[in-house]
């Protein structure tokens, strides 16, 4: 959904075409951002010359680079979106067989397009094991990927025994060659090999690099830092889960069908849970969320096995060994090698995330708000609840509520405890449906539609326990609402650049209003619990809600940070309509216009907050003892 | 038809040993949240313990004895040396150290008994075959049929009527209420760990005449046992048995049809509880 | 020497400042209120007394011992027992069940029967699991399983909120039977007039901190006081 800026003159049309087209990138800042990438490109071409020095022979390299490419896609799911799947050899296999029953079987005689085929129906087996297990997460995610990797392991052998020859896997496969017109280059073993496979890991990086830099890929690490929240300010997260996988998938099914070229054998075993674990193993060895994890972890185990075959003694407990270093690194590097070394890089040099410099710089504009659909008035009704209940079995948490936010309004809700606010809050914010009556947003029917579908519609929740990306820069934090504004529910723009002028100017916006602009690229785990506090506020502003309603927002703070946090509030009134439960009568009276006090599920009265000040119901509910017989 | 009525005899027998180890399983995980994924090992540690005490002293029950008690310690030592520092980190990094304590486990194996398979000999009181009706069935099959009910009959006689079994059922439920309690619960998760360990190898002891003892065949019973409990319902006792025997049955009853498939159609049930009711059979919506 | 002395504890959930410098006393055999409206920080006290949230500074001192740093089962050993405010009553075990482990590691119990004759009620559903207990139930079931472990001092959390104006008559004797008793108890409650005329003293808790401590009496003379804190103010 694009939104047009909330401004009373029309953006002029070079205004238009500056904010949505990507900014050029000041000289020299190109290269520094794409250091990672010369890195590695140089790193091929300069292992042939140094590797072998320590005794790695051009096969051993080439199937490192075989497992880092396995790795790429599977780091982009777990490392970076948090979704550890046991059975990517499924994928590895459907790739590889494919492709070897392609060329060896004469169908396709073009080695290319063979792989780009098994490629393919890796990714749509990705598609359907994904749909299956996303259903569910963590554990349960995990053990069912884990099941359905064994599942093709058995139907390898057995159903497609024909095609895959079992046991026996498929030899034969032809060594691979490239015609391209003028000449034909035959692809032998050893250095060639390495070299073709060399450039293939490397567009593979190189994919991978552009997806972890687009703003799909900003959003898969939301989802690993908090899908809650990610769900919450708009984003339609199983979409993005799904996508990822099949991804991941496809990497697979390429690294498997160049297995099979490299070994001219495809063996059986690719499918098995070895693999899977192996590829698991290496990946957190080598450090996840790194894409080059991979790549180092399979140069350790596989390095580890080679080498200590050549001492005797320890040749057989080569994988005892590698169990106990792979606990010990998990045990004490969570982040693996690569992870520790990046780790202590940053700590000496205090370095930014390199990919958000430049950022700051833009000049932050007003923040967007989400325009109401149909033109409004002030005093019109914004937010509606008519006749709202939710009965849960016998216990009425709330029953029969009317209650209307008013445009430009900043309404409190306030009640004893067990009054139901929390039930009647969630229902308000279309996250809960209601046992009966309905709640309306400008005129339109959002009863239960869900957090993410409300969040599109221009309505924002703050919640009372802080809600954040702990792990992301407060920048990061604040990109997500933003990026689910500017592009919807689900974009897949994996290849896109994340920065652009409209993304950088409402981002600083956002962080300007809650006064964090010093603290922008600060990760949001070091910040104190006020400014924290302040950028949960941030987030909801930062989806261009147009009516927020604020969960507790004073809540855990000391009382200098409590007059922070009402001044913020009282800021951020002009455009927006607001709701606010609170316990601080203080701040409540300072703030709210109107008030609604609810009481044992229902609503006890409604009005002017000088009126309920002085509103003797009112007074009698908070002391108890409404009913003379308790006393 | 009598094909069906001893396959389906099978499948009642290998149900009740998945029933048992995904017993622990799903124990250790309502209990401590804890997904062990070394519980597979503990299986084949159990096995190939059970087997050297056999060899050693010719008894059968005291190979069992043995091969429990070393998976218990393995169990104990597991929880006390690792686990604890994991019960606050992600259960992705619980998966991963078991995971990893798996590979050494199995590896450490290897490395004493090498990679042969070793077949262990039914005891003296397994041997031979009995007539049921018109069947007939290995006597040993039969006698871990009642083995497994038996322990299985325990373990429930221990959650329902004692106290330590009560202090579990209400541990699932509110671990923290328990310790207001008085009740000191990281004591008891230690046991509840043992516990789930040394049924894991019990079960490898007496499978060991069926089934030839060789060091990767965890992983097999420890996916099996991951289906058990997703189609029965995690953190349920009842949920494991009755999830333990619909695998149990699944496995056998498709191998008469056509026996490639059997463990195939074992992943398709999982994948119509997981799409159709994904909490399992008893299992405790929102159990994550 | 106090029964309980806080001295000026501050308690986070997580790196939220819940208590400021919270301070308080309570004595053997008194009744303590401790007021103020939801989301001012009582709860969090309780809980804190227990050992459930974590203390980042100050002192608790049981009987002049210090216990902050001691986990929830070592306090209730030492006779502390917390009724908390959602209950949470085992619902998938029996009655019976629940006080059978409440019981379980106390040194000087009650027997099921006094319990049963304080509660009938609970008597006649002692085979039903939690979770199909009313309300009221799971309140008498929740204070029953405090009484039975026979606490040096009861922290009572909401026990009224929710219920019907009869059971919370019905319970409200039961404490009043138990404070005559001698029983040391600390209430938590934002229905004012029962609070008070249970309670010997009272402290009334605001954003964190404690602004008030006095008796009843004292109270009911201040009702500026009453309005500020407790109520909504005019």
């Amino acid at each position: 959904m694009n939104t047009t800026t909330h401004q009373t003159t029309a953006p002029a049309v070079s205004d238009t075409a500056r904010a949505t087209a990507a900014r050029p990138l000041p000289s020299g800042s190109a290269l520094r951002r794409q250091w990672p990438e010369l890195l590695v490109g140089l790193g091929l071409l300069v292992a042939p010359i140094v590797l072998p020095l320590l005794g790695m022979s051009p096969d051993l390299l080439t199937r490192i680079l075989i497992w880092g490419l396995f790795g790429l896609g599977f780091d982009l799911l777990f490392g970076y979106t948090g979704l550890l799947s046991f059975g990517q050899a499924a994928f590895y296999g459907v790739g590889g067989f494919v492709t070897a029953y392609l060329l060896t079987d004469g169908l396709v005689s073009n080695m290319l397009l063979a792989l780009l085929i098994g490629t393919a129906m890796a990714a749509m087996t990705g598609l359907v094991i994904g749909y299956l297990t996303l259903r569910r997460t963590g554990i349960y995610f995990a053990m069912s990927t884990l099941a359905f990797g064994e599942m093709f392991y058995f139907l390898e052998n057995s159903s497609f025994k024909a095609y895959t020859g079992g046991e026996n896997g498929i030899a034969g496969v032809p060594s691979p060659e490239l015609s391209l017109g003028f000449i034909d280059i035959h692809i032998g073993s050893g250095w060639p090999m390495y070299w073709f496979v060399a450039v293939i890991f490397f567009l593979g990086y190189l994919v991978a690099r552009r997806i972890v830099r687009s703003p799909f890929g900003t959003v898969l690490r939301a989802i690993r830092g908090n899908a809650k929240r990610a769900t919450a300010l708009g984003h339609s997260i199983q979409s993005y889960k799904l996508t990822v996988f099949i991804v991941a998938a496809a990497y697979g099914g390429l690294a498997g069908g160049l297995l099979g070229l490299f070994q001219s054998y495809m063996p059986p075993d690719a499918f098995a849970l070895d693999t899977s674990a192996q590829l698991v193993i290496q990946t957190v060895m080598g450090g996840a969320g790194t894409l080059l994890g991979p790549l180092l972890g399979a140069t350790i185990w596989l390095y580890l096995y080679e080498g200590l075959q050549q001492v005797g003694s320890l040749g057989p407990y080569w994988k005892l060994i590698l169990g106990i270093v792979f606990v010990v690194l998990v045990t004490v590097f969570r982040r693996g090698v690569a992870g520790a070394l990046i780790d202590f890089t940053r700590r000496h040099r205090r370095l930014p995330a390199y990919i958000d410099a430049g950022a700051s710089t833009r000049v932050a504009s007003t923040l967007d708000i989400v325009p109401p659909l149909a033109s409004s008035r002030p005093g019109a009704p914004v937010l509606e609840a008519r006749g709202v209940s939710k009965h849960y079995g016998g216990l009425k948490a709330n029953t029969d509520i009317d209650f209307t936010l008013r445009e430009g309004e900043l309404h409190g809700v306030i009640g004893p405890n067990g009054a139901g606010k929390s039930t009647f809050f969630a229902m308000l914010a279309g996250e809960l449906p209601t046992t009966t009556g309905k709640v309306f947003f400008r005129g339109q029917e959002i009863t239960g539609i869900g957090v993410t579908a409300v969040c599109q519609l221009g309505m924002s929740k703050s919640y009372q326990i802080n809600q954040l990306f702990e792990q992301l820069t407060v920048r990061q934090n604040v990109m997500i609402p933003v990026l689910a504004r500017l592009r919807g529910r689900y974009r897949g723009d994996l290849l896109h650049r994340l920065h652009s002028d409209k993304l950088d100017e409402q981002v600083n916006a956002a962080i300007a209003m809650v006064d964090l602009a010093a603290h922008a690229d600060v990760q949001v785990a070091e910040l104190s619990y006020g400014e924290k506090r302040r950028l949960e506020i941030g987030l909801a502003l930062a989806t261009g809600a147009n009516v927020l309603l604020f969960d507790e927002p004073l809540a855990g703070l000391g009382p200098e940070e409590r007059v922070l946090v009402i001044r913020l509030l009282k800021s951020i009134r002009e455009g927006r309509s607001m709701v606010i439960v609170e316990h601080d009568m203080d701040a409540m009276f300072e703030l709210a216009e109107r008030i609604t006090v609810l009481y044992e599920g229902r609503k006890l009265a409604e009005g002017l907050a000088e009126d309920i000040r002085h509103d003797p119901d009112v007074q009698a509910a908070y002391l108890g003892g409404m009913d003379d017989e308790s006393a | 038809m009598s094909l069906f009525f001893s396959q389906l005899f099978n499948g009642l027998a290998t149900g009740l040993l998945l029933a048992l180890i995904s017993t622990g399983l799903t124990i250790i995980y309502g209990t401590l949240g804890v997904i062990n994924f070394a519980h597979g090992a503990l299986f084949v540690v159990g096995g190939y313990a059970g087997y050297t005490v056999y060899s050693l002293t010719d008894s059968f029950i005291l190979a069992i004895a043995g091969g429990s008690a070393v998976a218990l310690a393995v169990g104990l030592v597991m929880e006390r040396g690792l686990m604890r520092q994991y019960y606050s980190r992600p259960p992705e990094d619980q998966i991963l150290v078991t995971f990893g304590i798996s590979i050494i486990l199995v590896e450490i194996v290897r490395g004493l008994y090498g990679g042969i398979s070793y077949s262990v000999a039914p005891p003296d009181w397994g041997q031979g075959i009995a007539r049921i009706g018109s069947l007939i069935y290995p006597l040993y099959r039969l006698e871990t049929l009642g083995i497994a009910a038996a322990t299985l009959l325990l373990l429930y006689f221990v959650l329902y009527r004692t106290s330590l079994g009560l202090i579990v059922r209400a541990g699932i439920e509110d671990a923290q209420m328990v310790n207001a309690l008085g009740i000191n619960v990281k004591r008891t998760f230690l046991l509840v760990f043992g516990i789930g360990a040394m049924a894991a190898g019990f079960a490898g002891v007496i499978n060991s005449p069926i089934v030839a003892l060789t060091p990767d065949m965890g992983f097999r019973y420890l996916v099996d046992s991951f289906v058990v409990v997703v189609i029965g319902g995690v953190g349920s006792f009842p949920g494991a048995i009755i999830g333990g025997v619909i695998a149990g049955e699944i496995l056998s009853l498709t191998a008469m049809v056509n026996p490639q498939y059997s463990e195939v159609m074992l992943f398709v049930a999982m994948a119509l509880v997981l799409v159709l009711r994904p909490q399992g059979l008893m299992g405790q919506e929102g159990r994550e | 020497m106090s029964l309980l002395e806080v001295d000026k504890i501050n308690s986070y959930y997580g790196d939220s400042h819940i208590l400021f410098d919270v301070s308080m006393h309570i004595e053997e055999h008194e009744v303590v209120a401790l007021l103020g409206r939801n989301g001012a920080g009582k709860s969090t006290t309780m809980k804190s007394l227990m050992g459930m949230v974590e203390v980042k500074s100050g002192s608790i001192r049981h009987r002049g011992v210090e216990i902050q740093h001691l986990p929830p089962f070592s306090r209730a050993a030492l006779g502390i027992q917390l009724v908390p405010e959602e209950r949470r009553v085992f619902g998938s075990i029996s009655v019976q069940e629940n006080l059978q482990l409440a019981a379980m590691t106390a040194e000087k119990a009650r027997s099921l029967d006094d319990i049963y004759a304080t509660f009938p009620r609970l008597a006649e559903r002692k085979r039903n699991r939690g979770k199909q207990l009313s309300g009221g139930e799971q309140q008498m079931l929740a204070i029953a399983r405090a009484m039975i472990r026979n606490a040096d001092i009861i922290l009572l959390d909401e026990p009224f909120e929710g219920l019907a104006p009869l059971i919370v008559r019905d319970l409200m004797n039961v404490c009043r039977q138990l404070a005559d008793a001698g029983q040391t108890i600390v209430i938590v409650e934002q229905n004012v007039r029962a609070a008070l005329s249970l309670a010997d003293r009272a402290y009334i808790v605001n954003n964190g901190h404690v602004v008030y401590e006095g008796t009843p009496k004292d109270l009911n003379e201040n009702a500026e006081v009453i309005e500020r804190y407790l109520g909504v103010k005019a």
